[in-house]
């Protein structure tokens, strides 16, 4: 082995990344070779300059309030993004639950007041047909059709009080 | 290096941030931001640059962090990208191996808490010049050994780790520190000789 690979050998170590055996012969050959010794020396001697250089770093206090800030755009609702693609297709859910809730209760009124009309149709059938087969009918209560309804009772004319 | 959490517990804080907890990322900003900005300052030998670049790593970080596959690599992941948003601004600048920190020594220092209070006026000169010419130093090696040198000096990372970070063979980090430790010496000579007349 030369001096050359002695000394890559020599920074491994001043690294912990040299192993034991290795160590061994390293140390037998610096006991014979001035010149891996003194880069030795001179390594160890920079090692110790540079060991704590970044211990007084200080980061600067609102960094990671700006980096949030670039950050939290990514969850707003516009914003699609591969990786909030779950995120996106629950939205999609949700909207579409709602549509058909929409469609649901539009689809239940549009029913409701077809019934209606219907009841109301079978009402004025019932009383055209009363009409009709009634001779003693006055000509006002032939065009009434709510004759037979709560507010009609009072009428001493309607048919159900007739003898 | 940060070492709070054990390798279990930092996986399972990475694997919460990457199903979207913004808490678990903001703890894994805690514990990686010094480093990170400490790493990238070494290679970018600038205040500002390092502020800015450690802001554009942790907002990539927290976009790619779905699409890591093993959350126990988080780390060698994190300075991976790190030291690419580095030479991608530095390629950007048309700065690939000389960076000037000639304008910025103000604020590196800006960064610094304040100097012991038992350091004498030299000593003090002593430390600034000292951070000064280590910068210089790693200023004047080519990007392939400052990277390694950084790694292996100041962030204390195994060698084995080195490899995963810059993606190069054992024998290739082994001889770039070697060569690193080299120009560092030749730029501190001046610094010793003046350090031992004193």
């Amino acid at each position: 082995m030369t001096c050359g690979e002695r000394k890559i050998q020599i920074s491994c170590w001043l690294d912990g990344a040299l192993a034991e055996p290795e160590r061994r012969l390293l140390e037998i050959h610096l006991e014979s070779c001035p010149a891996c010794s003194r880069f030795l020396s001179e390594q160890r001697e920079l090692a110790a300059l540079l060991s704590d250089q970044d211990s007084q770093l200080q980061l600067p206090h609102d960094l990671w309030q700006r980096i949030e800030s670039r950050i939290a755009p990514a969850a707003s609702p516009m914003v699609f993004e591969p990786g909030r693609a779950a995120w996106w297709r629950q939205e999609w859910s949700y909207a579409l639950a709602a549509s058909l809730l929409l469609i649901l209760l539009s689809g239940s009124l549009f029913l409701g007041s077809e019934r209606i009309d219907t009841r109301q149709l079978a009402e004025l059938d019932r009383f055209q047909v009363r009409v009709d087969g009634n001779p003693f009918l006055s000509e006002p209560e032939r065009t009434n059709p709510f004759f037979d309804l709560p507010g009609a009772e009072a009428n001493p004319f309607s048919p159900t009080r007739s003898p | 290096m940060p070492n709070d959490l054990s390798p279990p517990q930092l996986k399972a804080v990475v694997e919460r941030a990457q199903r979207g907890s913004i808490e678990d990322f903001q703890q894994l900003y805690e514990l990686f931001a010094k480093p990170i900005f400490n790493f990238i300052w070494r290679l970018s030998g600038s205040s500002q640059e390092a502020e800015d670049l450690t802001q554009d790593t942790f907002v990539k970080v927290h976009s790619e962090l779905p699409k890591l596959r093993d959350p126990a690599q988080f780390k060698f992941w994190l300075y991976r990208i790190a030291r690419n948003e580095v030479y991608q601004k530095l390629r950007r600048e048309q700065r690939t191996s000389l960076v000037s920190i000639d304008d910025d020594e103000t604020g590196y220092y800006e960064f610094l808490e304040d100097e012991s209070p038992g350091l004498d006026p030299e000593q003090t000169f002593l430390s600034k010049e000292l951070r000064s010419v280590v910068q210089s130093a790693l200023d004047a090696m080519t990007p392939k050994y400052r990277d390694v040198f950084v790694l292996a000096v100041f962030q204390r990372f195994s060698y084995e780790d080195i490899t995963k970070i810059v993606g190069r063979s054992l024998l290739s980090v082994k001889t770039d520190i070697y060569r690193a430790r080299l120009v560092m010496k030749d730029c501190l000579n001046a610094y010793l000789q003046r350090r031992r007349k004193k």
